[in-house]
């Protein structure tokens, strides 16, 4: 996977871009990506399930991934809702990019 | 014989080009209705909008306590199965169409019942059967042999009666636990609509609505890497979970929708709710 955003997403909103811009685009759309996905996760989670999350820091993939899936119902709609609403928000502001 | 085809033949393309413009007339009158009812239904659905963006604004208040919010897609769509989509969408009309039949007949029996009825029916001639070779008489030993037969018949007959009650009156309850279910699908669609309207409404008032202070001990253990790995492993997960189910193809980056035939496309839905 060429990261999360993606030169014909760009392109069809008309945001063309040299490799340089489109790194730091795709990064920063990464970061606020992460950063938000991150913070409606912990938004869905109790007390309990935050302390059972602290103790997965070192927990490989698969276990983070079964917990989340176990913890975390909604995340498959988290994560969807906020890849739209990110991607909405560049192709209205794709004439200031 | 000639002239006579001829003449046949003018006649019926003569007659085909009036048909042709009669149906033509149609259905230019037929396509400005359409026109018009489809413009007056946008109007009407901008006008839903408008009346909804000015109630929020005179309702807002910061930062946590907004009103239940009628979002746009909500007051466009209404809060019923057809603004579902996708497999939901596809589940809430199976459903729909199962609790219409239910409803339709209400004393027809089910598959299950009725092979239980059938199964009842066949104990009881045995039974029947029975009583009328113990009533003859004959060998005592097979006396005994058939009083205990029928001793286990009558409990399964009673037995057979009680599961037939209890899918009868399971299936008087169904169509109601079957809207249920649809509208349980349907406040979850209006929640997350609702959520990811507030959420676009408050990020662009520059305004942060997560309350962490109960949090702030789990947010302060956690350094961003780990936030961020945690981010990125649901992420990939969501993405490994469309890939799995065919809605997106893996070299695609999390963003492009997979080839024409396939489902979805990131960003439709944004863009319904902005409409």
């Amino acid at each position: 996977m060429n990261g999360l955003l993606s030169k014909k997403f760009l392109n069809s909103i008309g945001v063309e871009l040299d490799d340089k811009a489109y790194a730091a685009l795709s990064e920063h759309y990464e970061q606020t990506l992460n950063d938000r996905v991150f913070k409606e996760i912990v938004e869905e989670l109790t007390e309990q399930q935050l302390k059972e999350l602290q103790t997965l820091k070192q927990a490989s993939s698969e276990e983070l991934e079964k917990w989340l899936v176990n913890n975390v119902p909604q995340l498959d709609e988290i994560v969807e809702d906020e890849i739209a609403i990110l991607l909405g928000e560049i192709a209205e502001n794709s004439s200031n990019i | 014989m000639r002239e006579r085809i001829k003449n046949t033949r003018q006649t019926a393309s003569e007659r085909a080009s009036q048909a042709f413009e009669t149906a033509s007339e149609r259905a230019s009158q037929v396509l400005k209705l359409g026109k018009s009812v489809v413009e007056d239904y946008f109007e009407d659905r901008q006008q839903r909008k408008e009346d909804a963006e000015n109630d929020y604004e005179q309702q807002k208040q910061y930062p946590r306590d907004l009103d239940p919010l009628r979002t746009d897609a909500v007051e466009i769509l209404g809060e019923n199965p057809r603004m579902l989509r996708g497999r939901f969408r596809k589940q809430a009309d199976k459903l729909e169409e199962k609790a219409d039949k239910l409803e339709n007949n209400p004393k027809e029996p089910g598959i299950r019942e009725r092979i239980l009825k059938w199964r009842a029916n066949r104990t009881k001639i045995k039974i029947d059967r029975l009583r009328g070779k113990l009533k003859e008489g004959g060998w005592k030993s097979n006396d005994r042999v058939r009083a205990a037969k029928l001793k286990d018949l009558e409990l399964k007959q009673n037995r057979l009666k009680k599961d037939i009650s209890e899918r009868a009156s399971r299936r008087r309850e169904m169509p109601e636990k079957l809207r249920k279910k649809i509208d349980e699908y349907v406040q979850k669609k209006v929640k997350a609509m609702d959520r990811k309207a507030r959420r676009k409404i408050l990020r662009e008032e520059g305004i942060e609505w997560y309350d962490f202070e109960e949090k702030a001990e789990f947010l302060a253990n956690l350094s961003d890497a780990e936030k961020k790995r945690i981010a990125r492993e649901a992420i990939l997960l969501v993405r490994k979970k469309n890939i799995e189910k065919g809605l997106l193809e893996p070299a695609h980056s999390v963003d492009q929708a997979a080839p024409q035939d396939k489902v979805r496309k990131v960003g439709d839905h944004y863009e319904r709710v902005a409409q």
